[in-house]
């Protein structure tokens, strides 16, 4: 199915949840509204038409001069071989999101990672701690206005 | 340390036994496989068969740290590592020597300027004899790293200094 | 002296000399290597992290079995040596069939232990019945469709 026929069927789905779509490559994606991600996504994943089964990747790209943090879910269709996207646009100042574990568990990790580097707080997520960066590490290191520490547990951050 | 250590001034006895020492022990290094990072591919090659770590004695690699001498820090550390690099040290029995190879684990290597996550030299966690730089050395400059570590145990002495 | 006097001292003098050389590699070896206890070096191995729970723990009663099987029939060969070495005279002098079926009869007592090991399932070290996880039933429903 081609970017187009997917947004068709979303919108015949919930037309009230999306703020913008964008058809064309290379990254054919819509914005929905971050109360309606769970229900878009438990229907891209199991809507026989789309079956979008395979959560590729989850990234968060910080917009300070938006205010607004940005996450996007990268899916693909194992059945159907048509790759698709979906983003959320949060307010930067306290990024705060469902988690989609529920309906791909791949997302636990991914979700992890975004908290982690990012700082976006994931709602009912089984396990939301930090995976990269020591669990008592304070900050957010990916984030545009992160300062680096001083020192960390005795070790000198710049000798 | 030893019970015979520091007892005797240097003499024949104490000096001929310091050459059996320090021989025996620099043709038997056994390393502790800790290669993190991208170094640890040439770690592994210096130990293959082209450029034999085995014809130096150093060629059994041992997992534990309770078995090795030697600790080979080959790649990046990062904060969340040194905690466990710096046990593992520990729990190494001395004679115990660490060789720093590549840039990362001298100085924090390219990652020396924005690296967030990278201790800038793993010289800020354990004690280190030999700096091996590169990015990563061949294994030629690993084996120089290492025949430099053998030098440095022939100057070791159990006599009263 | 007597061959039998001289034969003692040569005995003698060769386990001397034996543990002499063990006993003399350890003294040496105490005297000079470093002894640095203390710190965190005493703490158990576990990769580098800090460690979960003691290093004693209960070994699988399997490895107890193997073992016993392995006394029992090490003992057998051990019995078989001397055996085999007068076997030969035993024939010279006409108690072959006697030695022999001596023989066979303790191989025998013992392989019947070691066949009703074999058949009642004591040897299998892959159990019969594997352990599944709790609810795999219900996760196969789950995923029905993948």
């Amino acid at each position: 199915m081609t970017p187009s026929d997917i947004i068709a069927v979303l919108k015949q789905y919930d037309a009230g949840g999306i703020v913008s779509v964008v058809a064309d490559l290379p990254y054919p994606h819509v914005l929905v509204k971050a109360e309606h991600l769970v229900a878009v996504a438990a229907f891209l994943k199991t809507d026989p038409q789309l079956r979008f089964d395979l959560l590729r990747c989850i990234s968060a790209v910080d917009w300070p001069a938006n205010n607004g943090m940005e996450v996007s879910y990268d899916l693909i269709s194992t059945s159907f071989v048509h790759t698709f996207a979906v983003k959320v646009m949060l307010d930067r100042r306290d990024p705060q999101v469902e988690s989609v574990s529920g309906v791909w568990p791949a997302a636990q990790w991914h979700e992890r990672e975004a908290f982690d580097l990012m700082g976006v707080r994931f709602l009912r997520h089984p396990d939301l701690r930090r995976i990269l960066m020591p669990e008592d590490w304070t900050g957010h290191p990916l984030r545009k206005d992160y300062q680096d520490v001083v020192e960390y547990r005795g070790l000198k951050f710049n000798p | 340390m030893a019970i015979i250590e520091g007892i005797f001034e240097p003499g024949l006895v104490v000096t001929s036994l310091d050459w059996v020492l320090n021989w025996s022990r620099k043709r038997s290094i056994f390393p502790m496989t800790f290669g993190i990072a991208c170094c640890a591919i040439e770690m592994m090659a210096t130990g293959a068969a082209r450029f034999d770590l085995d014809r130096f004695g150093a060629g059994a690699f041992r997992a534990t740290p309770r078995q090795a001498d030697l600790m080979i820090v080959a790649g990046t550390v990062t904060f969340k590592m040194a905690e466990r690099l710096r046990r593992l040290w520990e729990q190494m029995a001395e004679p115990r020597f660490v060789i720093a190879m590549g840039a990362c684990a001298i100085s924090g290597g390219p990652y020396h300027l924005y690296g967030y996550h990278v201790v800038k030299g793993v010289d800020q966690v354990v004690p280190v004899d030999v700096y091996v730089p590169g990015c990563p050395p061949r294994p030629e400059a690993l084996i120089e790293g290492l025949m430099r570590l053998q030098d440095k145990i022939n100057a070791r002495t159990i006599a009263k200094q | 002296m007597t061959e039998s006097t001289r034969f003692a001292i040569e005995l003698l003098l060769f386990a001397a000399v034996g543990t002499a050389l063990g006993l003399g590699a350890l003294l040496f070896g105490k005297l000079l290597r470093p002894k640095n206890p203390g710190g965190l070096k005493g703490e158990i191995y576990e990769c580098g992290e800090p460690p979960i729970g003691p290093a004693w723990v209960q070994f699988d009663l399997r490895f107890y079995v193997v073992a016993l099987v392995f006394v029992v029939f090490d003992v057998e060969i051990a019995l078989l040596y001397p055996w085999a070495v007068v076997y030969r005279d035993c024939i010279a002098r006409g108690l072959g069939p006697a030695a022999f079926w001596a023989m066979v009869f303790f191989l025998g007592l013992i392989s019947i232990g070691f066949l009703y090991l074999w058949r009642f399932g004591y040897l299998d070290w892959v159990r019969a019945n594997p352990c599944l996880p709790k609810n795999w039933k219900d996760k196969s429903a789950v995923d029905g469709d993948h």
